[in-house]
């Protein structure tokens, strides 16, 4: 669940800081036809000697690779930037930078809802460190984050225990870790009753309904009910009854350590943690224990994000002396038998593909026009639409609660062209040359949504849809009212349909209208009288709001007559919704029930929105109960309906 | 005000990132609306159980236990309870 993002709220150092330009990493799947992983490899600027395709090995600046292993569920979706930064860090330091999505997460196969997942997740950080291997890294530094560290602690040991004896793991870093899976469970119980989301409607069952049959392989919603009956939601994402049991058996302090060295970079918001890394001494592991401040700014929500550079120096400065250090003992060991990784594959089947098969549908790593990060995903048939999926806020592609994902893989598989894209900026996706990084209304949005369709054009399809939420609705939108040739427009909860740049946050169209909303609504409550009496209310801001509303009203009439007068209007989004319906794009939007934007459109479209409405070219569809990002799981399927309904698959 | 209510205030002022001041809060006053987020709260939830060797049952691992210091202090009253 994330803050919905306002148009202007971009910290001033982003936005002035023109991004660095980087060398381009390759996205591969990874880990067998059976279950491909997806990831990133960052290779060392100098050792950059990639031939086509890219997946040979390369001369590396050091033999050590730092493979990173992210956090669950939403704090992978907020720490995906700062992970990226870590691996080109690493890579600027002679590294061979290597980032992944667990099993069943972000863009690798499956889902939060398959059997077995801790094992799965160890399994998918031995394939990455096997990918390390085959692209010529001999040693390996593992990274994890939060639960991802726990995980790490325990491949590592996993790797140091297996058959051939002798671990290529010099080195584990633990970043804000959780050492005992029990509390981490409870954490996330505690943080999604604190979110306080609505509960399913009546009649809806809480686990997603089947909407229709998943491709072979591919977790339906069906499947996933009866797979979980005791589902325990966890912003967005979920842990079964098993994952639960599984993780809450795991205590790192009664395990035994890795037997590398080790960095524990603990966060500075909560106490240390000393016993574990007591334990850890005590069993004869070398650990740096330090405690750095980066980790609260490092999962705030997407769109506010701050890098933790102090941790990203430390982590890479450990990872780096391990690399410069000479191989001694097991490890010298494991380097000797680089040619043939712990999977068991020949080198060459674990160097990674851009294409993989995932449940009956292709998917494949592009890089559009070698700036923008995507995953296309094609189903048997022939293509009939394609389908566009805009980054919402700063959220990765993968989307919200990694919605676009299994949206992707199942419109594939009924026929379409699906591209999740990174925008310039966001996600994947480097800056444009001068650009600002993690610019949610960036300037170069309109020609990044233009690359994308003519992309997908070029690949055959005949028809294209832009589906976006919050600032990708707002994308979509303004892409298509600015003549980029789309058939049709899902714009889910636009916070906004005409951006201004510097515009105080608190008067900003969407908050005016959603506290005028619920002013409207206190209106009724003995409470909020109590507390008006009891002199606890801002009144100066009550009266701001009230008139703000009121100017708003006023200006949109006065518009609604002046467009009935036909004199031409600028920034109208009636006339836009004109305009787009002259031009034959089927315009549809769907808002959460409580969210401003549906009110915002009915105000500035005026009687476009009905007529409009009565043609077929505009549609309004409203789900009640979701927040803005679609937060509860119940409400997943129901979104993924109204896209289907809107884009006709 | 009493030790409880003391220390509770200590942990909001470190681990609620607030946007006011926690010693000037009102009991009653409401800690979301003071900038607590759900994030903060989850820190402060763990605190208080440092603070107070407590361990909070799930049917207390709801946003109106955490609202309020009052609310806050009746809880930790209630799992301190026969001490």
């Amino acid at each position: 669940m994330i803050d919905r993002v306002p148009a202007d709220r971009v910290p001033a150092d982003r936005a002035a800081a023109p991004a660095p330009a980087r060398p381009r990493p390759d996205g591969v799947f990874f880990g067998g036809a059976a279950r491909p992983r997806f990831g990133w490899l960052h290779r060392p600027a100098a050792a950059d000697t990639r031939v086509a395709g890219g997946m040979v090995p390369t001369g590396l600046a050091t033999d050590t690779a730092l493979v990173i292993v992210p956090p669950f569920g939403y704090e992978a979706i907020c720490a995906h930037r700062s992970l990226r930064a870590l691996a080109e860090a690493a890579a600027e330091r002679g590294l061979l930078g290597v980032r992944f999505d667990l099993d069943g997460t972000g863009d690798s196969a499956g889902d939060d809802l398959d059997p077995a997942r801790v094992e799965a997740w160890l399994a998918s950080i031995g394939d990455a460190c096997d990918l390390a291997r085959a692209n010529g890294a001999s040693r390996i530094v593992l990274a994890g984050v939060r639960l991802g560290a726990l995980l790490a602690c325990l491949a590592a040991a996993r790797r140091a225990s297996s058959a051939s004896g002798a671990s290529d793991i010099v080195g584990v870093i633990a970043i804000a870790p959780v050492t005992n899976g029990k509390a981490f469970v409870r954490e996330g119980r505690a943080l999604q009753m604190q979110l306080g989301l609505a509960p399913a409607p009546p009649g809806l069952a809480s686990a997603p309904p089947a909407l229709a049959p998943a491709p072979s392989g591919l977790a339906s919603h069906a499947t996933a009910a009866s797979a979980a009956d005791d589902i325990h939601e966890l912003v967005g994402f979920a842990l079964t009854a098993e994952t639960r049991a599984a993780l809450s058996a795991i205590d790192l302090a009664k395990l035994p350590p890795p037997t590398s060295a080790m960095l524990v970079i603990d966060r500075d918001d909560l106490a240390p943690n000393d016993k574990w890394v007591a334990a850890l001494r005590a069993g004869g592991c070398a650990v740096e224990h330090v405690r750095l401040p980066g980790y609260v700014e490092m999962v705030l929500d997407p769109h506010k994000v701050i890098v933790p550079r102090t941790i990203i120096e430390a982590a890479v400065a450990f990872a780096a002396r391990e690399a410069s250090a000479p191989a001694t003992g097991a490890s010298a060991a494991a380097t000797g038998a680089s040619a043939a990784p712990e999977g068991g594959r020949p080198a060459a089947a674990n160097a990674g593909d851009s294409k993989a098969v995932i449940g009956g549908v292709s998917e494949e790593a592009v890089w559009i026009d070698d700036q923008l990060a995507a995953i296309a995903t094609r189903g048997p048939g022939v293509l009939r639409t394609g389908v566009i999926l805009l980054n919402a806020g700063s959220v990765p592609r993968v989307g919200p609660n990694r919605l676009h994902v299994p949206i992707a893989r199942r419109l594939a598989a009924a026929g379409a062209l699906v591209l999740r894209v990174d925008l310039t900026g966001l996600g994947d996706s480097p800056a444009r040359p001068g650009a600002g990084d993690n610019v949610t209304y960036g300037t170069h949005a309109l020609a990044d949504v233009a690359a994308a369709v003519a992309w997908v054009r070029a690949q055959g399809v005949r028809e294209v849809a832009l589906v976006g939420l919050c600032s990708g609705a707002y994308h979509a939108f303004k892409a298509a009212v600015a003549g980029t040739s789309v058939s049709a427009v899902v714009a889910i909860n636009p916070l906004t349909f005409f951006y201004e740049p510097g515009m105080p946050l608190d008067l900003a169209a969407f908050k005016v209208t959603e506290d005028a909303q619920r002013y409207g609504k206190q209106m009724k409550s003995l409470a909020a009288w109590k507390k008006l009496i009891a002199g606890r209310v801002n009144v100066r801001r009550v009266a701001r709001v009230v008139a703000e509303r009121a100017r708003s009203v006023a200006e949109h009439r006065g518009r609604e007559v002046l467009r009935r007068l036909r004199v031409p209007l600028t920034d109208d989004l009636g006339s836009e919704l004109y305009a787009l319906g002259r031009a034959g794009v089927s315009t549809r939007f769907v808002f959460a029930g409580e969210d401003p934007g549906h009110a915002m459109l009915i105000e500035q479209g005026g009687s476009a929105v009905e007529r409009l409405g009565k043609q077929g070219k505009v549609a309004v569809e409203v789900i009640d109960g979701p927040d803005h990002t679609f937060t509860p799981r119940w409400s997943h399927a129901l979104l993924e309906a109204a896209i289907r309904r809107a884009i006709g698959i | 005000m009493s030790e409880n209510a003391t220390k509770i205030r200590n942990i909001l002022k470190e681990h609620g990132r607030l946007t006011k001041d926690a010693s000037a809060l009102g009991e009653r006053d409401d800690l979301y609306q003071a900038g607590m987020t759900s994030h903060a709260s989850v820190n402060v939830m763990l605190a208080l159980e440092g603070e107070f060797d407590v361990e909070f049952p799930d049917h207390m691992l709801k946003r109106s236990v955490f609202e309020s210091i009052a609310a806050i202090t009746s809880a930790i009253d209630e799992l301190t309870q026969g001490r």
